[in-house]
């Protein structure tokens, strides 16, 4: 038998994570006011309004970022490996899909609609034990990084998207002229949630490959039908399903969008469920 | 392919219940969970072991059935596709158009601009350049991924060669229906200051049946060691202890005795059950417990099973001797054991292929949108007609911004 000194000493840990700590509220108080300013921004339309939001939201994303960063160094390592560190890099994906959404296509609005899926993760975060223990034997690879920062991708992808069928959604069903204002059109939110769709989509393969090859390594097989593989398998087949018939067939409008709201919520489920409801060998997480 | 979707969706459905229902447990476990009514439909449709039930495999043997046909139907309309020519003024009322815009100066330098290859006359004043058509193999791609992964994965399945080897460092062991043996020459768990197991790490030696030494080397958890296509996985732990059992005075037994093994004497009167270990027990009010995973004060717990009936259980220490009736035994030197996992599998490198096929097929058919470019010229200007069998938004956003991009540049030559 050996023994080894893990990670920084006790002090260290406790400092990185009060400086960790800090870095969470002030995320979290700026995503809510950007997220307040972004309802606003939606119901108003004041420029003005939104150019602060968008602000708020990269500082918020940036002291996102520096909360991870410190947390990853007081462990020693990467932060992906319990709930609460899977919960925070769960928001932190949407709000960085959000961001590039947002510039790319000029798309504000869209942040009242994204903000609030944020938040809600935030705060389940904020529910969770924050201890850092350390690894076990199985995730010291560097497959996890691989594997889990295509996860945070992908499923922010699933979020963003998933906001953007919302808003689909709503237009579809409440008509008049605040809707036809404030929410742009049908068809270009039925575009976008497919980009985005297809760019997820693209990350939840590679999860689910990078993930199989880990598996190989650590477990001896490639696909075990744990819980959470086959999980990660049904939210495949849900979006490979949405891809399949909108590619083929050009299906397009409401049944699309109500698909990508399925498919969001098996993510979740994958993402959070299994890890709590089900026996798996990704039950670590807890 | 309407077919494929519903089969895919099928699976997908039917799955959730292999993850809500516990695979592969007892009748008795169903039974007592779910009630004999409930267990009756569940034996009769398998769903203790629903990946691999009768229903599922005949799913996925449709599904294979149907991806086949659709690769093998499929491919010579893809290959068609990629190596057509635009072809003359019918080309021009396609329905695929995704814009046309008024091409000014020298075309080629537009057309190189919004990345087509060298423009080509295909009728007078018309000419027409592709690219990404590629982009025609991307659905097929993913599909023929999809195809290699389910076959290679039931083809692993079913053949694959897989047998495990446990014992405490020394022993040594045949692999099963081979002529490979593995020696257990150390095993070592790096323990961190919390007691926590930070590694766990095997160093064997693969050897043949002329015992020549074809390999050694460490086996750690994400770290197996390969020979030959066979691998072997540090797949988990315990512990063991020499048992020596006597029938009054008399010697009967002297062996490694592992965690969770019973003996049983030759007449089956007696039989010893290596319960649970302790290697540094403390008892609580909940029982006993270990408070460090070193053996400063190893307990083992026991059962004694005496003409077919539990006779005794208890929790002794390490060298101490049990007596029961005629029988005693005696439980000393506690050491941990590992348990190796041995695996063969010469499919996966094909699964994996299939996953690499299947990756590249998705960035194909999403990202290579497989676009044709008419230029029709006339006597003042030029007109730029841009095609795509996939009417994709994006590729026309892309190309819009290369074309505005292009008469900026023009526009700011000019000024000069």
């Amino acid at each position: 038998m050996m023994i080894s000194k893990g990670g920084n000493n006790q002090m260290d840990l406790n400092r990185y994570s009060s400086i960790e700590n800090i870095f969470f509220t002030i995320t979290t108080i700026t995503y809510v006011i950007s997220m307040i300013l972004y309802f606003i921004f939606f119901v108003s339309k004041k420029d003005v309004l939104g150019r602060w939001a968008s602000v708020l939201l990269l500082i918020g994303f940036a002291f996102h970022t520096a909360s991870f960063i410190t947390r990853g160094v007081g462990a020693g390592r990467v932060p992906l490996t319990n709930q609460y560190e899977f919960a925070v890099s769960f928001a932190w994906g949407i709000s960085l899909c959000f961001i590039v959404v947002e510039r790319r296509y000029s798309f504000k609005a869209l942040g009242a609609f994204v903000l609030p899926v944020v938040f809600i993760i935030m705060g389940y975060a904020a529910m969770q034990s924050k201890d850092i223990r350390p690894l076990m034997p199985a995730l010291q690879s560097s497959w996890l990084t691989i594997h889990v920062s295509t996860a945070v991708i992908s499923y922010g992808s699933f979020g963003v998207s998933f906001a953007l069928s919302c808003m689909y959604m709503l237009k579809s069903y409440f008509k008049g002229d605040f809707y036809e204002k404030q929410i742009p059109s049908l068809q270009k939110l039925d575009f976008l949630t497919y980009r985005v769709i297809t760019f997820g989509y693209l990350f939840l393969t590679l999860v689910i490959i990078t993930g199989a090859i880990w598996a190989e390594r650590a477990w001896s097989r490639y696909w075990a039908w744990d819980p959470k593989e086959t999980w990660s398998l049904i939210t495949w087949i849900i979006y490979s399903a949405y891809l399949h018939v909108r590619l083929m067939k050009g299906w397009k409008g409401k049944n699309a969008a109500l698909f990508a709201i399925v498919g969001f919520i098996c993510v979740i489920f994958t993402y959070i469920g299994v890890n709590t409801l089900l026996p798996s060998v990704h039950s670590y997480v807890r | 392919m309407k077919l494929g979707v519903i089969l895919l969706v099928m699976l997908g459905v039917t799955s959730v219940a292999g993850t809500m229902i516990p695979q592969n447990e007892s009748v008795q476990f169903y039974a007592q969970n779910y009630g004999s009514k409930f267990n009756n439909l569940l034996q009769l449709l398998e769903l203790d072991n629903v990946y691999y039930s009768w229903w599922y495999a005949f799913i996925v043997t449709l599904l294979i059935i149907n991806l086949t046909t659709c690769i093998i139907t499929r491919l010579p309309s893809v290959v068609r596709h990629m190596k057509s020519v635009p072809d003359g003024r019918g080309a021009l009322i396609e329905k695929n158009l995704l814009f046309e815009v008024e091409a000014e100066g020298v075309i080629e330098n537009l057309s190189a601009h919004m990345g087509f290859k060298k423009l080509k006359e295909i009728d007078e004043n018309i000419y027409a350049s592709r690219k990404n058509n590629i982009g025609y193999m991307g659905s097929w791609m993913l599909h023929l991924g999809i195809l290699l992964i389910i076959v290679f994965f039931a083809l692993g399945n079913r053949f694959a060669y897989e047998t495990n080897l446990y014992g405490v460092p020394g022993t040594m062991g045949q692999l099963e229906n081979t002529d490979l043996f593995m020696k257990i020459n150390s095993f070592d768990v790096k323990f961190r200051d919390d007691f926590t197991a930070e590694q766990y790490i095997t160093n064997i030696d693969i050897i043949n049946n002329k015992q020549e030494v074809l390999k050694s080397g460490d086996v750690s958890v994400n770290s197996p060691l390969r020979y030959n296509h066979y691998s072997f996985y540090q797949n988990s732990m315990g512990y063991a202890v020499n048992l020596k059992v006597y029938e009054g005075e008399e010697k009967i037994h002297d062996d490694v005795f592992y965690q969770s093994e019973v003996y049983v004497s030759d007449g089956k009167k007696f039989a010893v059950q290596f319960m649970n270990f302790y290697p540094d027990m403390e008892m609580t009010g909940e029982g006993p417990k270990t408070i460090t995973p070193y053996f400063n004060n190893p307990y083992m717990l026991y059962a004694v099973f005496y003409e077919g009936y539990m006779a005794d259980m208890n929790v002794v220490p390490c060298n101490s001797s049990i007596i029961y009736r005629e029988f005693s035994f005696t439980v000393e030197r506690p050491q941990e054991f590992t348990l190796i996992n041995i695996r063969k599998d010469l499919f996966t490198p094909f699964a994996f292929l299939g996953a690499l096929i299947l990756i590249a097929g998705i960035m194909v058919t999403f990202y290579l949108v497989p676009v044709t470019l008419y230029a029709v010229k006339t006597k003042e200007t030029a007109l730029f007609y841009i095609c795509s069998k996939k009417n994709n938004e994006m590729i026309k956003i892309k190309l819009l911004l290369k074309y505005d991009d292009f008469k900026r540049g023009e526009q700011s030559n000019g000024l000069e």
